[in-house]
C-alpha cells in the first residue's frame, strides 16, 4: 500500500526554483509507524512549472523490511509521468539501508534522509523513521545445549538466550516483563518464570504432575496451563503465582477421557480458548470459557466441522482467531472470523505449520515444521498471506513463539 | 542403545479404564494403547528403565521374562519411530 506522506513537492529542475504549494511538515501515521516528510528549503517566489510532486514510501518502515519509493502528484491520484521515474536513490546514513533501484532494505533503526533523483533531474527528499521490529520469545533447540528459552527480533537480530539449564526449558509465554515457561530440570514438567532480561528465575510449581503449555493472561494476573495430575491432561487456571490452582472445566463438561490443552487468552483477559478432544466425533476442537474454575466451556461455532483444530490464538482485537488446522495429514495456519465463522486457510503445501501467535500490529508469527528435529519461525501479514517471511536463526531449531507486547 | 526412555514433551496422555489415548501435539495425531501398552506408558512416565518395565509386566500379566522384554522393546521401538518417545541421551528428541 502506498503511504502518502502528505507533504509538498520540493526540489529543483533545470536550475528553476520552485515554491512548495502545500503546507509542510505533515505527518502520516500508518500501521503504527511514523513517516515524516521533509522538504528542501526553497525561498523564491517563482511559480511551479510542473505539477506538485512528492516522494512516497510503501512498505513497513521497520528494521529488516524493504520499502519502495515512488513519486506521486501531491494530492495523490494523478498518474505519474515517465519523467518522474526514479533514476537514483541516496539514503543517509548510508550504512542504515541497502539501496536498490527504487527501494531500500532497512538494516538499522533511526531516522533516514532519502533523496531521489528523477529522470528530469528533480530531486525529491523525504525522511523515514525506521522502527525496531517486534520481539518474540521462543523455545530454541541447540544440538549440544538442548532446549532453552531465547528472544529475538522479527528480523533475526538481537538474539538473546534467557535460560541456561542443562535440562529442557520449553513453551514460553510472555506477559509484560515476565516469561513463564516449562522446565524439565526436576524431571517432570514444572512451571518457572524469568524476567525478559534473563534475571529473577523462579520456580512456580512443585508437583509430581506435568504442568505444561502455560499461557499468562495479558493483564498478568493469571496463568492457564495443561496439567496431567488426574491422569488425563486438562486445562487448569491459577493466579499468577500459581496459588489457587484448579481445573478450568466442570466435571460435567465432556467425557473424563477428553484431553484439554493449549490455552490462549483474549486480550481483555476475561476469556480463554483452548483445545479439547470433545468436538464433533471426538475431534480436537476449540472451546471458550471464562477464566474461572468449574465452568462449562462452549464450542467455538463451526470448530472441528472440517478437521481437527489445535493451538488457538486470539487476535489483538478479539474478533478473529488463528489456529492450526489438520489438512491432508499436515497442519496449516487458518484464521476464523468469530462473528461470521468465515475461515481462511493461510498456508498450504506438504510442510506443516502451527503454533500461530499474533504480533501486536496484527501480523501472525508461526512455526514451520521442516522435520522432527528442525523447526523455524516464520511470519506473514494478513494483507499478503502468500508471502511468508522466515526468521533465520543459525544453529537453532525454533518453536513456541510468544510475542512481547509493548 | 539406551535403556531409558521418556515420553516426548509434546505428547499428552489420557489414562482411563486401564487403556490410554496419546495425543501428539507435534504431529496432531492420536494413538490408542491397550492395557499392556498403557501400563508400559505409565512406567515410562515414571522414568523406569526397559528392564524395570519388563519386570512390571511379568508381575502383572501372565508372561515370562523373555516375552515381556520382547513386548517392551517392540513397543518402545514403535513409539520411538513415531516420535512419541525420547531416549535419555537424545537431546533433539524432546519434541
Amino acid at each position: 500500500m502506498a503511504q502518502r506522506l502528505g507533504v509538498d513537492r520540493v526540489g529543483r529542475r533545470g536550475g528553476e526554483r520552485m515554491m512548495p504549494a502545500a503546507p509542510r511538515g505533515a505527518i502520516a501515521i500508518i500501521l503504527g509507524l511514523t513517516l515524516v516528510s521533509t522538504a528542501c528549503q526553497d525561498s523564491t517566489t517563482n511559480p511551479p512549472v510542473t505539477p506538485e510532486r512528492q516522494l512516497v514510501v510503501s512498505g513497513r518502515a521497520e528494521r529488516g523490511s524493504t520499502v519502495r519509493f515512488g513519486v506521486e502528484a501531491a494530492g495523490g491520484s494523478a498518474v505519474v509521468p515517465a519523467r518522474d521515474s526514479i533514476v537514483s536513490l541516496v539514503v543517509t546514513p548510508a550504512d542504515a539501508a541497502t539501496v536498490m533501484a527504487d527501494s531500500a532494505q532497512l538494516v538499522a533503526t533511526g531516522t533516514l534522509q532519502v533523496s531521489a533523483t528523477l529522470a528530469d533531474q528533480t530531486v525529491l527528499t523525504t525522511t523515514v523513521v525506521v522502527a525496531p521490529p517486534p520481539t518474540v520469545v521462543f523455545e530454541g533447540l541447540e544440538r549440544t545445549a538442548g532446549r532453552d528459552i531465547y528472544k529475538i527480533a522479527l528480523d533475526g537480530g538481537d538474539l538473546t538466550r534467557l535460560t541456561f539449564n542443562a535440562a529442557d526449558d520449553i513453551q514460553p509465554s510472555v506477559a509484560g516483563e515476565v516469561v513463564v515457561f516449562v522446565s524439565y530440570r526436576d524431571r517432570n514438567g514444572e512451571l518457572y518464570s524469568i524476567r525478559l532480561d534473563g534475571t529473577g528465575e523462579q520456580r512456580l510449581t512443585n508437583t509430581r504432575a506435568n504442568e505444561t503449555l502455560p499461557a499468562v493472561s495479558p493483564d498478568g494476573s493469571k496463568v492457564a496451563y495443561a496439567n496431567d495430575a488426574t491422569g488425563v491432561t486438562k486445562v487448569w487456571i491459577a493466579a499468577r503465582d500459581l496459588s489457587g490452582a484448579a481445573a478450568l472445566s466442570s466435571s460435567t463438561f465432556s467425557s473424563p477421557a477428553s484431553i484439554e490443552t493449549s490455552p490462549a487468552w483474549k486480550s481483555s483477559s476475561d476469556q480463554l480458548m483452548f483445545v479439547a478432544t470433545a468436538g464433533p466425533a471426538g475431534r480436537a476442537s476449540l472451546f471458550t470459557a471464562p477464566p474461572t474454575s468449574g465452568t462449562v466451556p462452549t464450542i467455538v461455532p463451526s470448530s472441528g466441522s472440517t478437521g481437527a483444530e489445535f493451538e488457538p490464538a486470539w487476535s489483538p482485537d478479539g474478533k478473529r482467531i488463528a489456529f492450526a488446522l489438520l489438512v491432508n495429514g499436515t497442519t496449516q495456519i487458518a484464521v476464523r472470523d468469530l462473528p461470521t465463522s468465515a475461515t481462511t486457510q493461510l498456508t498450504s503445501g506438504t510442510t506443516s505449520s502451527g503454533q500461530p501467535a499474533w504480533l501486536p500490529d496484527g501480523r501472525l508469527i508461526f512455526v514451520r515444521f521442516l522435520s522432527s528435529t528442525s523447526q523455524e519461525l516464520a511470519w506473514l501479514d494478513l494483507s499478503q498471506p502468500s508471502v511468508v517471511h522466515t526468521i533465520s536463526i543459525t544453529g537453532l531449531a525454533a518453536q513456541h513463539p510468544s510475542p512481547v507486547r509493548p | 542403545m539406551t535403556n531409558r526412555f521418556h515420553p516426548s514433551h509434546d505428547v499428552l496422555a489420557a489414562h482411563l479404564d486401564g487403556e490410554a489415548v496419546l495425543l501428539d501435539l507435534s504431529s496432531k495425531r492420536y494413538f490408542r494403547l491397550n492395557t499392556t501398552g498403557a501400563t508400559i506408558w505409565r512406567e515410562l512416565e515414571a522414568g523406569r528403565s526397559t528392564q524395570e518395565i519388563a519386570d512390571t509386566l511379568v508381575s502383572r500379566f501372565d508372561v515370562d521374562q523373555t516375552m515381556a522384554t520382547d513386548a517392551v522393546e517392540n513397543l518402545l521401538a514403535e513409539l520411538t519411530e513415531r516420535g512419541l518417545l525420547r531416549a535419555d541421551d537424545d537431546q533433539a528428541g524432546g519434541a
